[in-house]
């Protein structure tokens, strides 16, 4: 089997305006001055144009959907959702930059116009108690009630890895989202994952579709996770080829088109961000996914700031046809509220699911200890395993990465930065053309 | 250098010797080593390093501060942060 080509399909927007679906240029312009974005929810990547050599580019509060720029020898503004996009066209690594996270650009290349926007951001005011349960309750209810209302019509899929988060988008989609079909990911064999999404997925009612992968055919998909994931740190691809194998699943039984409009996946995503539930593993020695040492309420700042980089989902996903939505970015606002103390209790995420969902979900996956989807079980193995034992580690994917954008390796240190896509407050293009 | 940055990356260099275990006798660690292309702060150590000029000194860095040309060595780094301070003391005057 083969690696599928690349693809430069547009990452598709989710956006919510003034009460209501926003479509796209039919239903007028999303925002007209970045101050505008304030009023978009949802998770997009937006690039405007008014018609008189002005743009205007906007990303989503938590930047699932990215967005990188460049300009033309003409001046123009070239965009994509992709950074090997614009290399392909042309553009040096040093000439693009990214919009980050919650902010809209205004730029008029001609008129010397630049101006950055911080649109949207999340409020770490604390609350605990009743508050902060019905608080993301509510959040929760009303990211479905929108979703319910977006997707509409679409085919629907909800990756399942039989942990707490994904089980609690299974049962909301469920219940606001109707029929879907949950999709989970084993290595090889049986494993304590999968024991647990078909749990889980026979908790919600749906059906549960499984695809395997051997450590070869995981290893034939890490070029394409490098470039659509947008990042060679091991975190995100061993992450990125568990939803690169299922990507390839789904395209493969859905056939070229798939169906217009694209069938749509909700991931359980961004939840270890906003609850700073990730730990480093050490594998044969090594230690993987390292995180920076601070505490629990820097280190949730940290790592949510840190979904500007990588692009693990929908970027992956995108590669195979598929359009990714993840809920507990849209509903962030509602988690940043957890005392920043709660975040050093272990069990502080089943607490407080518990309190969210009760007996919403089997009592089995509140007591399962926690597990990374491409770790697998609690010996360490899966994804991480099947690509450290083909000696690719961190260094390995690092330099795979420089040389499939066809740049110096050292080059890589000014795209990434603490978790960030370059980007710069004030006009680059003198310096970068 | 002024002496408020000598101060600041010589603080720095040390904190960066202690946090990634950079051994005394690497003479390539100099205050013009780049850091990030040298392999000596990575992703994760970036924060660590921000977080602990912010609580010493006392200022906010800016998230583009990352990216500006100047923070990629010891020297570079001590100079920005010392221009915060200057300002912060500025704006504290004012």
């Amino acid at each position: 089997m083969s690696a599928p080509a690349l693809t430069t399909r547009r990452v598709t927007d989710f956006v919510w305006r003034d009460g209501r679906p926003w479509r796209g240029p039919g239903d007028g312009r999303a925002a007209e001055r970045p101050e505008d974005a304030a009023a978009l929810w949802g998770q997009f990547a937006l690039h405007e144009r008014d018609g008189a050599g002005g743009h205007l580019l906007a990303r989503d509060r938590l930047g699932v959907n990215k967005l990188f720029f460049a300009l033309t020898e003409t001046g123009e503004v070239d965009s994509s959702n992709f950074l090997f996009d614009l290399l392909q066209r042309g553009h040096r690594l040093g000439a693009v930059w990214s919009v980050p996270a919650g902010h809209a650009l205004a730029l008029a290349p001609a008129r010397g116009e630049y101006r950055l926007h911080r649109h949207a951001a999340l409020d770490y005011a604390e609350t605990d108690g009743e508050a902060l349960v019905e608080g993301i309750r509510a959040a929760l209810v009303a990211t479905f009630e929108r979703l319910a209302a977006l997707l509409a019509g679409r085919r629907l899929f909800v990756t399942l890895s039989g942990g707490l988060d994904s089980t609690t988008v299974a049962m909301l989609a469920r219940e606001h989202l109707g029929e879907f079909t949950a999709v989970t990911f084993a290595l090889e064999g049986d494993s304590d994952d999968l024991r647990h999404a078909r749990l889980a997925a026979r908790a919600a009612g749906v059906p549960l579709e499984v695809v395997t992968a051997a450590p070869d055919e995981l290893a034939e998909l890490l070029d394409l996770v490098l470039l659509h994931g947008q990042d060679w740190r091991d975190f995100n691809v061993h992450c990125g080829l568990v939803n690169a194998a299922i990507g390839r699943r789904l395209r493969e039984q859905l056939g070229p088109d798939g169906g217009s409009p694209a069938p749509v996946l909700l991931t359980g995503d961004s939840m270890n961000e906003l609850m700073a539930d990730y730990h480093p593993v050490v594998y044969k020695g090594v230690e993987y996914y390292g995180l920076p040492r601070i505490g629990g309420g820097q280190l949730r700042r940290f790592l949510v700031s840190g979904l500007d980089a990588g692009d693990r989902e929908v970027g992956v996903f995108n590669a195979f046809g598929l359009d990714t939505v993840q809920p507990y970015a849209l509903a962030a606002e509602a988690y940043a509220r957890v005392p920043a103390q709660r975040l050093e209790d272990p069990r502080a995420k089943q607490e407080l699911v518990r309190l969210v969902m009760g007996d919403r979900i089997p009592e089995a996956i509140y007591a399962r200890p926690k597990l990374r989807a491409q770790v697998g079980s609690e010996d360490v193995g899966g994804t991480l395993a099947a690509i450290a034992d083909r000696g690719i580690d961190a260094a390995a994917l690092r330099r795979r990465f420089a040389g499939l954008l066809g740049v110096e390796e050292h080059e890589l240190g000014a795209l990434i930065r603490g978790g960030r896509y370059r980007f710069s407050a004030t006009a680059p293009w003198e310096g970068a053309r | 250098m002024t002496p408020e940055v000598e101060a600041i990356a010589s603080e720095l260099e040390a904190f960066l010797r202690r946090s990634f275990l950079i051994p005394d006798d690497d003479t390539r660690f100099t205050r013009s080593v780049n850091l990030w292309d040298e392999g000596y702060v990575d992703s994760a150590g970036v924060v660590e390093t921000i977080l602990h000029l912010e609580q010493l000194w006392a200022v906010r860095l800016p998230d583009e501060i990352v990216f500006d040309p100047r923070f990629r060595d010891v020297a570079g780094i001590a100079e920005l942060v010392a221009g915060l301070v200057e300002l912060e003391r500025a704006n504290g005057a004012a």
